[in-house]
């Protein structure tokens, strides 16, 4: 049963962004204005803020997750370890996307963020695929 | 409806609870924080170590 819970919730990391579509307006489901962003911030300082915040708890769900897959005996050690140092890979991304952003470079800021964001979301497609067995 | 169809029906609703589950537990976090009167550029340092800290946590499991 628990097996089952965590090849549901890999799934439910592949498909979240679909469901943004099936429930609209369901804020739980919402990725964007969950997270405080400061209003002082111009509008597009605000929208990569949001994007690499949306990020970090991406990654935070993701690190949570892969160590529960361990713990339950789905994961082997050496996998977990992978994924760890994939996402470490990406918040370290995140963290150069945050720099940018501190340091006047929108652009950069914005762009690094949303880069990142896409490749958190193939990292919990790869991840699902797996738990389902493909 | 056929076996199949409610299956997929089931999976997906099993699916958003457990989209649910994941990001609302970090966001409920987050909106602790906020409530502790942390500030939005506060909060933005915050994750970063929150993320780390989950990594470091998971090697551990």
């Amino acid at each position: 049963m628990r097996a089952a819970r965590n090849v549901a919730l890999w799934a439910a990391l592949f498909f979240w962004p679909s469901m943004i579509v099936l429930i609209p307006g369901c804020s739980v489901f919402t990725p964007a204005g969950t997270i405080p962003v400061s209003e002082s911030l111009s509008k597009p300082a605000q929208a990569a803020q949001t994007a690499i915040n949306e990020g970090n708890v991406l990654l935070i769900a993701f690190n949570r997750t892969v160590g529960q897959q361990k713990t339950d005996g789905i994961i082997t050690a050496a996998e977990r370890d992978a994924y760890l140092d994939k996402s470490d890979k990406l918040g370290a991304d995140l963290d150069k996307a945050q720099a940018a952003l501190r340091a006047g470079d929108l652009v950069t800021a914005q762009d690094k963020a949303e880069l990142t964001k896409t490749l958190i979301l193939a990292l919990h497609r790869e991840v699902a695929a797996k738990a389902r067995g493909q | 409806m056929d076996e199949k169809k409610l299956a997929k029906l089931l999976d997906a609703g099993f699916t958003a609870l457990s989209v649910g589950f994941t990001r609302e537990e970090v966001l409920a976090e987050v909106g602790k924080l906020e409530a502790s009167g942390m500030t939005a550029d506060q909060i933005a340092d915050e994750l970063p170590k929150m993320r780390r800290a989950s990594s470091e946590a998971a090697r551990q499991a």
